[in-house]
């Protein structure tokens, strides 16, 4: 097995991409591989991401970091091979049948990203399945997030709730339950470094802006023991890297303008900038008396740079979303008061590998830091409830191909956590909540990949956490991932593992909207939450474009977070109760990688519990049926046009079964003096909303004219205007009884402008 | 500055449509008990009723109680009261419904009585057993403090009911509990004539609280309200409570997933909670600053009475022209036959404007304030209007009393002179 295919593939957070010969399992003999590196022809600087193709057969292949690629033979003789990459003129070279060897040079020249991009990702998706015992994973490209309809701009986290195994409440938020979890258990990171709570407006968008990203894979069970942090997923998202000429983009839709901008720079070095803010409240301010009292903006960027025969790599980024309402003006002798809601995120990582040069070894390091705030409040100093999260992290590992048909991976690592949560009033010098958690948790993990024979692979692993704050928490999670082959392009696959959590979010996660996490830690009292994943499935290739992939997976959930209604203020320690649960099911993809038409349809089946404080009951997310079905083709007008169907059985919800009357003690008067209307609830999450479905279209042109591509494009969310419930009201003072509601988004026209040059 | 306006009209574009109007079947009622021992008052009592359920369209909330009563009470209930733990072990007492009076036969959904051995830390058991056989059981354990101190600009309260003087301008109000038995703390404060302006209420675990005298409610008008006026009385009230009434004031059920709220009843919802009250009353003063504050006093014969009344006045900080004062003095009762009475109060005024005037003079002004006393006459609501001479040189001042149903009282003439402030 080599070690570059599989070492690489799970590296792809970091812009690595390796080699990926293709499988023929019942071929017979077997030739040596054509090993291989791609290089500029001007500077002789590798060329990483190159996709190779043998001419004649299935043998596939990319170059990694290094430019380097391991192309399978499928048969003897002399062997053409054609390279291609974004930026370089293709070429085709052949490699003698005696040759195990060959170096490509690749001239410079301007060429369309997509189609190499589309052919890298299918190219992944394939890979995987052939050299990886990882399953539940799916890819997605930069160009296929920007194509699917998004609400008012492409999102990265939006197109990834349309992938199996996700539900979302509503449309509002970017907040997503993968098989059965919170969504607090879903691990968010960008080129290996984490992001608490990723969105602007209130949850609407993600933070990411779709055009500086590379790829994001999405992984829903059975992580590697190279992965931690949380218990139900993983979104990997890679950054684009390696840029060989000066590109730059403008965009302009109802919601923000932005500039992106990237290129190489001296010594094969690369960057990528972007910028984004909303323009919205500047508009009306200046042609209005109004004021519109929110704003976005948020920076990218990245830096690259070779160092021999690795490379290292910042990443940085900062955001910030502010709503702030005058309330009371300012004067001589008080403070303004303002009604305000900011909230941020900021983060730098730095990667580094570099090859070791013994066993096909590589060294990865990496080091970031990762900061959420969070602010509400009658601000400056009259009440304030702010949260913030930061981790520091730090990691090693060192892959190895120490003999014939072993991929090891070792590594450790560290993170600390810094949760604070408290509501404040300084004007009142009073705090009305204050929490702060600092655990530290320790991480060594081993992770191999064995194929003992060619239809069996097997991925054993196994990582060990060590949480000193947690009353001395050590968390052994073994993992394992496993497939057989019935044909070349047919496996059974399976993985089982343990996955441990330290930090949780409070927020109330039957709330069908998530407008941000808020977060604490694990510490004496509150636990390091566990997840034990089974997974079974059956992946099937159809040629080299159709991909069906079926999983079956059990769930548990241990030691997860719930606010507890009975504390004591007389006792530290009782704020929260653990919950406990489990959730069953299966996904289904069926996806077209390549081709004039192309997409996916997604449908996943879940069943899930929770328990707690001795009540069983549905989470919010339990929706049992989810379908979604994307299509991209082309369309009238000369457009290339995407559609999504999505479909959701009934989610649940509490009914209210009448009204009380919670009377206010005046303790002045020593009576009861008016009361506030609040609902007696039924069974937790006992009724069901209606049904869901939503129909989104997108159209986009492009054309060329001075000198720059000009894309307009235009979507349509909810075509049919389906009114789809989102919250329910009560009307227990009128008789008989009334429920009315709001529903989810309406029809929605969007429209904007891209232009690159 | 600007209020921002429109602000939602992104997040309305965003916010789905109305759903249709549907109709659902009644629920089953559930029983509501709030009972709130309070260890100053000689008579406890607990409200029993049930939710709404919409069977009925009967406005089910009651305004104030006693007075009024709930929208579905219950009646025929037995409401007992048992000594758990304490100085009284074993002691049996009930809270007997409070029967209809008048024309109006609707129950009154109330059980009142007299408890006793309502010592700090007794731990008391209620039972209510309603006609229809539900039961709804708390407990609570009587909530006291060992200390309370109330301090503003470097004087402390000496005793309850002292008069705390508070400037707004440089004093902050500090209050911290003590606790001998109990968790949660409670602070109202009200204007002193007027029980239903509620200047600040405040509930919170940390036993203490500062407030600054400069503090604006944000929600109070469209810019604000002051929370402490210069020239009025407050009465402010401290309470030490229990868990479970600190849990009932401060927690809700919110309108989305209908938890929130932190019962301790079993078989129903409310509260069986304690608490310990103690009162203090609050002067506000400030600098004085503008011509028109300042000392004002108010001379002549009303009815046969020598009026001598001091106005101690003090613009609001953000009401624009509105100003407060300190009515004392000699004064007229407003009845027949005329007497004088000695008052001490605060009211509310505006400059600016006079009734009956067409131009705006920015020194007319209307001033309003209410005696309330034990003897008759139990309340008279005073008008007085005028405008203030800004030489310092008397006016006249039009006086005119009602009773609490509008009637006229008393009408006259008083002579006003400014005696001191910073003049014109």
């Amino acid at each position: 097995m080599p070690l570059k295919i599989w070492f690489g593939t799970v590296a792809l957070g970091l812009g690595l991409a390796v080699a990926a010969p293709s499988r023929l399992v019942a071929q017979d003999p077997v030739l040596p591989p054509i090993l291989g590196q791609v290089l500029a022809a001007k500077d002789s600087v590798a060329v990483p991401g190159a996709l190779i193709e043998a001419l004649g057969t299935d043998a596939r292949a990319l170059t990694d970091a290094d430019g380097r690629f391991i192309l399978r033979r499928s048969r003897a003789g002399d062997l053409p091979v054609t390279v291609r990459v974004m930026g370089y003129a293709p070429d085709t070279s052949v490699v003698e049948a005696v040759s195990g060897s060959v170096t490509v040079y690749l001239t410079r020249a301007a060429i369309t990203l997509e189609a190499v991009e589309v052919e890298a990702a299918q190219v992944q998706a394939r890979v995987r399945f052939d050299e990886l015992a990882q399953l539940s994973t799916t890819t997605l490209s930069g160009s296929e997030i920007k194509r699917v309809p998004g609400i008012l701009e492409s999102d990265v986290i939006r197109a990834v709730m349309l992938l199996p195994g996700t539900v979302t409440k509503s449309d509002y938020s970017i907040g997503y339950n993968v098989r059965g979890g919170e969504s607090d258990q879903n691990l968010i990171q960008v080129d290996g470094i984490p992001v608490f709570n990723p969105s602007h407006l209130a949850g609407l968008f993600s933070t990411f802006d779709a055009d500086a990203i590379d790829h994001a894979d999405f992984l829903t069970g059975g992580f590697p023991a190279g992965y931690s942090g949380r218990l139900s997923s993983i979104l990997d998202i890679g950054l684009r890297t390696g840029a060989t000429h000066l590109r730059a983009s403008s965009h302009v839709s109802l919601l923000s303008s932005k500039v992106y901008v990237e290129g190489p720079l001296p010594f094969g070095s690369s960057f990528l900038i972007s910028g984004r803010r909303t323009y919205m409240d500047q508009v009306v301010a200046a042609l209005t008396s109004y004021t519109l009292p929110y704003y976005f903006s948020d920076l990218l960027g990245k830096l690259s740079v070779p160092t021999g025969d690795g490379s290292v790599s910042v990443t940085g980024y900062w955001g910030r979303d502010a709503f702030n309402l005058n309330l009371v003006a300012a004067d001589t002798l008080r403070d303004a008061v303002d009604l305000a809601w900011k909230w941020g995120n900021r983060f730098a990582v730095a990667n580094w590998s570099q090859p070791v040069g013994f066993a096909e070894g590589h060294v990865e390091a990496r080091a970031g830091v990762s900061d959420y705030f969070g602010i509400i409040g009658l601000l400056p100093n009259l009440v304030s409830w702010d949260n913030s999260a930061r981790l520091y992290a730090g990691s090693m590992a060192l892959a190895l191909a120490p003999w014939d048909g072993h991929a090891l991976r070792l590594g450790a690592g560290v993170e600390r956590y810094e949760t604070a949560d408290s509501i404040v009033s300084q004007a009142l010098q009073v705090t009305l909540q204050r929490s702060r958690h600092r655990p530290t948790v320790w991480s060594a993990f081993v992770d191999e990949q064995w194929a003992p024979n060619p239809r069996v692979m097997l991925r054993p692993g196994v990582r060990v956490e060590y949480v000193p704050s947690h009353n001395g928490f050590a968390g052994i999670s073994p993992r394992v991932a496993a497939k057989y082959f019935i044909t070349g392009s047919a496996a059974i696959t399976g993985s089982a593992g343990r996955y441990f959590q330290a930090v949780h979010s409070i927020r109330d996660q039957e709330l069908p909207i998530t407008l941000n996490e808020s977060w604490i830690a694990a510490d004496k009292f509150i636990p390091v939450g566990r997840s034990d994943h089974f997974v079974l499935g059956l992946e099937t290739w159809f040629g080299r474009d159709l991909q069906l992939t079926v999983e079956g997976y059990a769930k548990t959930f241990y030691n997860l977070v719930s606010p507890n209604r009975g504390q004591s203020l007389d006792r530290s320690g009782d704020e929260y109760v653990p919950t406990t649960g489990r959730s069953a099911g299966f996904d289904v993809l069926l996806r077209r990688h390549a081709g004039k038409i192309r997409g996916w349809m997604a449908y996943s089946f879940v069943r899930a519990k929770r328990t707690a404080e001795g009540v069983t009951y549905p989470p919010a997310h339990d929706r049992r049926h989810t379908l979604n079905v994307v299509l991209e083709a082309p369309g009238p007008l000369g457009a290339q046009m995407t559609a999504r169907w999505g479909f959701g059985s009934p989610l649940p919800y509490t009914a209210f079964t009448g009204l009380w009357f919670h009377r206010i003690y005046d303790i002045t008067d020593h009576r009861f003096d008016g009361y506030n209307e609040e609902p007696v609830a039924g069974p937790r999450n006992g009724a069901r909303y209606p049904p869901y479905t939503r129909l989104d279209v997108g159209m986009r042109w492009s054309f060329r004219k001075w000198g720059a591509n000009w894309e307009p494009y235009f979507q349509v969310v909810n075509a049919y205007n389906r009114k789809n419930a989102f919250l329910y009201f009560f009307d227990f003072e009128s008789a008989p009884p009334t429920r009315t509601g709001v529903s989810q988004l309406p029809f929605l026209p969007t429209f904007g402008l891209e232009i690159r040059f | 500055m600007r209020r921002a306006r429109s602000s939602l009209a992104f997040a309305l574009a965003l916010a789905g449509c109305k759903l249709t109007e549907v109709v659902i079947a009644p629920g089953e009622r559930t029983l509501v008990v709030q009972a709130v021992i309070d260890r100053s008052q000689p008579t406890q009592f607990a409200v029993v009723e049930y939710s709404t359920i919409g069977d009925s369209t009967i406005n089910g909330g009651g305004a104030r109680i006693p007075g009024g009563r709930p929208g579905f009470p219950v009646t025929g209930a037995v409401v007992s009261v048992e000594h758990l733990e304490g100085a009284c072990p074993g002691r049996q007492e009930a809270l007997t419904e409070v029967l209809p009076t008048g024309t109006n036969l609707t129950p009154t959904g109330r059980y009142a009585g007299m408890l006793t051995c309502l010592a700090p830390g007794e731990k008391l058991g209620l039972r209510v057993t309603t006609r229809a056989g539900e039961i709804v059981t708390g407990e609570t354990v009587l909530a006291a403090a060992s200390a309370i101190s109330v301090r503003a600009g470097g004087v402390a309260a000496r005793f309850a009911r002292d008069t705390v003087r508070f400037n707004r301008d440089s004093d902050t109000m500090r209050v911290a509990i003590d606790p001998l038995v109990g968790r949660g703390m409670q602070i109202e404060v009200r204007r002193a004539e007027d029980h239903d302006h509620i200047a600040l209420i405040f509930i919170n675990d940390s036993l203490g609280a500062a407030f600054p005298g400069n503090l604006v409610n944000p929600f109070g008008n469209d810019v604000g309200e002051t929370t402490f006026r210069a020239g009025a009385y407050y009465v402010m009230t401290v309470a030490m409570a229990d868990s479970n009434y600190y849990h009932y004031a401060s927690t809700f059920s919110d309108p989305v997933t209908g938890r929130g709220f932190l019962n301790h009843l079993k078989g129903g919802l409310g509260v069986f909670g304690s608490i310990e009250t103690t009162q203090y009353v609050i002067r506000v003063s400030s600098t004085v600053n503008d011509p028109k504050e300042g000392v004002y006093r108010l001379t002549g014969l009303l009815g046969g009475v020598n009026l001598d009344l001091s106005l101690e006045s003090y613009l609001d900080d953000l009401s624009g022209n509105g100003f407060s004062a300190f009515a004392r003095g000699t004064w007229t009762n407003g009845a027949t036959p005329t007497l004088p009475v000695q008052v001490n109060v605060s009211g509310d005024g505006t400059f600016g404007f006079t009734p009956g005037v067409t131009a705006n003079d920015p020194n007319a002004f209307v001033f309003m304030f209410d005696v309330i006393r034990t003897t008759n006459p139990t309340f008279r609501h005073y008008v007085l209007r005028g405008i203030r001479s800004t030489d310092g040189s008397p006016f006249s001042v039009d006086v005119t009393g009602t009773t609490q149903n509008g009637q006229s009282a008393v009408r006259g003439t008083a002579l006003g002179v400014q005696v001191s402030g910073p003049r014109q």
